[in-house]
């Protein structure tokens, strides 16, 4: 017994990823046997990534769930056809195509709601100038975001608060910003994953979440002093 | 002042990574098994037409090549005169004899400019041949086309 559990290799990052990776390749094949109901376990797995995903180009719940359903389509028939090669990652190749439809779905339905939403490489505001991360702007309400210069409050609470304004800083930060922000942090892609699925550069990826961060590190620094933030580290 | 700015890069780093994530409806996943089972039907009917499809093409391809070769070597040799390097073919005065007689020449004629000489028959059976692919192709392609419309329209 001892033996053994000296020998055993620790869990590391790589090793769940391959054992998950074998996981779904076992899917995969029972799908292509003609098991379709092993697609569902894909789906369960995927779908609240893939929403979140979704969300953060179209901004609207019933848009994302339709643009998802597609992808979850296109990847069947995909599997089905056997066009997904098993050398590469399972969720890599579903983001892509989750990515590409909702794009597709925004493009389609740009003129009907889609207006205020800037998807392309510049973000532009009502007046046509250009803006970008560092001219973003974060309304916080200082009614419920104030923390009193004393820190009286309880420190749970306002590790809260702040999970809070960074929830809502990625749902307002420009598309380009959250989606990559949403596939390292959310979706658990590595720098390289993402420049496959948004067939971006590799310094363009590292860039925007390097942008992005800094910028929320700026609000946060607005509103609580350091030392306060250093408190929840 | 670096230490303090690696852990404030570590305190988002956790806060962004416990950012929750976004549901959708409690029967989406349902209602999507059973487009999928839907979807799965339908692909199942394709392969069965497209095998079909695939089987008649081939039959008559088959079919064409051996129905060509065959009376190719039987009749054709006959009609054939050839003399040194002018090659000569069998005249008709139909219309599809006609044209039949001019691309033999066209193709007698470039062949043995590039120093290749072939017997009309052997043509006729190659370009056949040729022909009876392009067919299949063909008809594959717009079998195909027709398929990824019937996806596309989904």
């Amino acid at each position: 017994m001892f033996i053994l559990s000296e020998n055993r290799k620790p869990l590391t990052k790589e090793r769940i990823e391959s054992a998950m990776n074998d996981l779904e390749i076992n899917l995969i094949k029972r799908i292509q046997s003609g098991d379709v109901n092993a697609f569902e376990d894909i789906v369960i797995k995927y779908k609240d990534k893939a929403m979140s995903l979704a969300m953060r180009i179209l901004r609207n719940d019933e848009d994302a769930e339709d643009a998802i359903q597609e992808a979850f389509i296109k990847t069947f028939r995909a599997i089905v056809d056997k066009q997904f090669e098993e050398r590469s990652k399972f969720s890599t190749y579903f983001y892509r195509i989750v990515y590409n439809s909702a794009i597709d779905f925004y493009k389609k339905h740009k003129s009907k709601t889609y207006s205020l939403i800037s998807i392309d490489e510049k973000r532009t505001d009502d007046d046509g100038n250009v803006t970008d991360i560092y001219d973003f702007e974060m309304n916080i309400d200082r009614n419920k975001y104030y923390i009193s210069s004393a820190f009286d409050v309880d420190k749970k609470a306002v590790e809260n608060e702040i999970q809070g304004i960074v929830n809502k800083y990625l749902e307002q930060i420009p598309e380009k910003y959250a989606t990559i922000l949403t596939l390292f942090y959310i979706n658990d892609l590595s720098h390289e994953e993402i420049s496959q699925t948004l067939n971006l550069p590799l310094g363009t990826v590292k860039n925007r979440i390097f942008r992005a961060k800094d910028k929320l590190k700026n609000i946060l620094t607005s509103h609580y002093n350091e030392d306060e933030l250093l408190e929840f580290v | 002042m670096a230490q303090s700015n690696r852990k404030i890069d570590d305190f988002l780093d956790q806060k962004l990574r416990r950012v929750p994530v976004i549901q959708p409806k409690d029967d989406f996943s349902k209602i999507l098994m059973q487009k999928v089972i839907t979807e799965h039907k339908r692909l199942t009917e394709e392969t069965k037409k497209e095998r079909i499809v695939k089987f008649v093409l081939g039959f008559f391809s088959t079919f064409m090549i051996g129905f060509t070769v065959v009376i190719g070597y039987l009749y054709g040799k006959s009609d054939v005169i050839t003399s040194g390097s002018e090659v000569t073919v069998e005249r008709s005065n139909s219309m599809a004899g006609k044209l039949v007689t001019a691309i033999q020449s066209v193709f007698l004629s470039v062949l043995n400019f590039f120093g290749v000489s072939i017997s009309p028959t052997t043509l006729n059976i190659a370009l056949i041949i040729l022909l009876v692919i392009g067919v299949y192709l063909l008809g594959e392609r717009l079998f195909l086309r027709g398929k990824y419309k019937s996806v596309k329209s989904m």
